[in-house]
């Protein structure tokens, strides 16, 4: 047998996916070599470990003892034991019928808790309260949600949760620019609502940009991957992998009055996938995040929209007192300089004068 | 909390699609038909990623552990 062969062996076994005759195969390999054994039994150890560093549901011991045990309910069937011949078994989604007792009597013992401590709150909140976290222009920040996910607030931003996120959903809903990096929990999806869009995360980090005064919304992956739902259109869904960019326009409908909604326009598509930008081969330079680094950055991009993004980045107003200039299209990365060294080296490529009064530029020609 | 960092390490410096297939299949529980259907690939080119994804750490991670004398332990017996 080959190598090749043996690690798809293993790999099928742990992700549940062999046949029984692959498996045959595979104890016969491991009986005949302790090496192969202990490499097989090292790769079900590495699969069957959960990242211990994410504590969900931080609160108090209760909450705590109560989250375990639903761990347990909720626990993939993934299971590591011994059996006769000393082969070792991984099994999924196994029907025995003792797991079906042994969930029962934990499901019971979950009930009797519960039915014991009624008079919690935190338990029967029907409203639950919400936090909300905003930043001003030219601010920044970074905010770390019940579960443990991270958000980095851009400039001009909101964020709304749950202040408990104790429901099925993780929900979240974005006004402006975030980076996520969202904690693993299979069991508690995690959704974000941005303009119009509804996206459900798989375990990732990922940048949403929707601003109410910008034509798009963008959504950017940067690692795992995201669904995209469209909210006024529940069929039309779209998954996101690395490296991939979405934008959808924003539209306000005339008829129910509130940002979010989107309509259809004939002219413009409605969306565009696209792919996102490298500097290098490295993927730390993402333009779309540079942000998060402090840095402000823009490629190819109207004077218009850049001068936006500075307008939020330095808390200044840019007017750009000449049309034509608008469309003209500049590059830059620019990290912790002053608003003065930005619109000079821009400047310098660009074909404009500029006058800087306070927190005014006026851009003309 | 060492063999963590190299795990993630070994992780990290798969290719990409490699290690997205591997993340779905053992952090999001997911079948090969779903994964297929996620990323648009075929459930054969699934098979293979997370067989490579398997291998590489497989590979990278036992000259990590024998130091320890893990080996030894389990194979006393000669």
């Amino acid at each position: 047998m080959s190598e090749e062969q043996f690690w798809l062996l293993v790999s099928l076994k742990l992700s549940g996916e062999a046949t029984p005759e692959e498996l045959a195969l595979l104890d016969s390999e491991i009986s005949q070599s302790p090496e192969k054994r202990f490499k097989a039994d090292l790769l079900v150890q590495i699969w069957l470990e959960k990242e211990k560093s994410v504590q969900l549901y931080e609160k108090d011991n209760y909450n705590r003892h109560l989250q375990r045990l639903s761990n347990h309910l909720a626990d993939p069937q993934l299971r590591y034991e011994v059996g006769e011949t000393g082969s070792i078994a991984v099994r999924r989604r196994s029907t025995f019928l003792k797991w079906g007792i042994g969930i029962a009597a934990a499901v019971a013992i979950v009930f009797v808790i519960l039915f014991a401590v009624t008079t919690k709150d935190n338990l029967y909140k029907t409203s639950t309260s919400k936090n909300v976290v905003s930043t001003k222009r030219g601010s920044k920040s970074r905010i770390q949600l019940p579960d443990g996910s991270i958000v980095f607030l851009n400039a001009d931003s909101r964020i709304v949760y749950d202040e408990n996120f104790s429901g099925v959903l993780r929900e979240v809903t974005l006004f402006g620019e975030a980076y996520f990096d969202v904690a693993q929990d299979k069991n508690h999806p995690f959704v974000i609502h941005a303009g119009g869009l509804d996206i459900k995360v798989l375990g990732t980090t990922f940048n949403v940009r929707s601003y109410a005064d910008e034509k798009n919304t963008e959504t950017c992956l940067i690692t795992g991957a995201v669904e995209i739902t469209i909210r006024n259109n529940s069929d039309k869904k779209i998954i996101l992998k690395p490296n991939e960019k979405l934008l959808v326009k924003n539209s306000i409908s005339p008829s129910s009055g509130n940002t979010g909604a989107v309509t259809y326009e004939e002219e413009e598509p409605m969306m565009i996938l696209s792919k996102i930008q490298f500097h290098s081969s490295d993927s730390s330079s993402v333009i779309e995040t540079q942000w998060t680094r402090n840095t402000l950055a823009f490629e190819g991009e109207r004077l218009e929209d850049v001068a936006r993004k500075i307008e939020r980045w330095y808390d200044v107003r840019v007017v750009i007192a000449d049309e034509s200039l608008k469309n003209n299209t500049y590059s830059g990365i620019f990290e912790d300089e002053t608003l003065s060294q930005v619109i000079r080296a821009l400047q310098l490529t660009g074909g404009f004068k500029y006058s800087i009064d306070k927190k005014e530029v006026i851009i003309k020609k | 909390a060492d063999m963590v960092r190299q795990l993630k390490a070994i992780i990290q410096s798969l290719p990409p699609q490699c290690r997205l297939v591997f993340q779905l299949v053992k952090e999001e529980d997911m079948r090969y038909k779903e994964v297929a259907a996620v990323l648009n690939l075929s459930v054969f080119t699934v098979r293979n990623q997370l067989a490579i994804a398997i291998r590489k750490i497989g590979e990278a991670m036992p000259s990590y552990l024998l130091p320890q004398g893990i080996i030894n332990d389990k194979f006393s017996r000669s």
